[in-house]
């Protein structure tokens, strides 16, 4: 190859590792996707030190100051929410509760909803907290 | 193009563009919708109902009540939220590994109960339960 400059070139990018690689975070992807769904409602938590993180948290239910139920974007009574949260829980089983009750509700609504949920099958509960600032 | 029968040596050349590009959006489609759960929080779980309904409850447990106006009951005294921690932890010296139960009375907002439910895992406790009066 004396001095001759190729114009035409046609080099083959090898795709195979960057395909694995594309592959394999996809799979990761889906396999850890849940879809949360938000309460609707914001409330205000209370803090504490104790609090960590619920990393499998995806039924949330949020109890607002006046003590409504509210669940996937809408408010639901008490009688109602444990078909609801059964629902939720059938969607994705690995999932655990999230209670947000705001700080002013009452607290009987926490154990009022524990115990829908509990009756929905559902054991791994928890109250929604935010750490001190 | 001329296909050689029967040969070892056919080059099919397949062309990976399309899968790549359906592979690629929903790669992105997924990232983007990744969200990091933020959720924080005790855990909590009912106490069977077959234990007894008093507040003192089975020896092994420590269980103290919160009252409307935010104060705590515990073995009969009325202490001062911030001061249950110092207390769980004398009696988690006498019952180790004993769990709380919080019994929540009348209209007791959860912001007081949640403090206390922090104050009892800061003094030790192994779970906590949380319970209405009466059972509810």
């Amino acid at each position: 190859m004396a001095g001759r400059r190729k114009v035409d070139d046609k080099e083959e990018i090898n795709m195979t590792p960057m395909l694995d690689i594309v592959f394999i975070m996809l799979i990761f992807f889906i396999v850890t996707a849940t879809f949360i769904k938000e309460t609707g409602v914001d409330v205000t938590k209370p803090t504490a030190e104790t609090a960590d993180l619920k990393k499998l948290a995806n039924i949330l239910v949020a109890i607002s100051d006046k003590g409504e139920i509210w669940v996937e974007g809408r408010q639901v009574e008490l009688g109602a929410v444990q078909s609801v949260i059964a629902r939720l829980y059938a969607e994705n089983p690995k999932g655990s509760l999230s209670i947000q009750a705001d700080e002013e509700a009452p607290g009987y609504h926490i154990v009022d909803v524990i115990e829908e949920a509990k009756a929905a099958g559902v054991n791994k509960i928890s109250v929604s907290l935010e750490l001190p600032q | 193009m001329r296909k050689k029968h029967g040969s070892d040596d056919d080059e099919v050349e397949v062309d990976l563009t399309p899968m790549l590009d359906i592979v690629f959006i929903m790669l992105i489609f997924f990232i983007v919708t990744a969200t990091f759960v933020k959720e924080l929080g005790i855990d909590v779980a009912k106490p069977d109902e077959s234990k007894k309904d008093k507040p003192e409850g089975p020896r092994k447990t420590i269980s103290l009540a919160v009252t409307e106006d935010c104060w705590v009951r515990l073995q009969g005294r009325r202490i001062d939220p911030g001061q249950v921690s110092p207390n769980v932890q004398r009696l988690m010296a006498e019952r180790p590994d004993a769990p709380g139960i919080i019994t929540i009375e009348g209209e007791a907002p959860t912001k007081c109960v949640t403090e206390v439910m922090d104050q009892m895992l800061l003094g030790g406790v192994a779970g906590l339960s949380l319970r209405t009066e009466g059972g509810r």
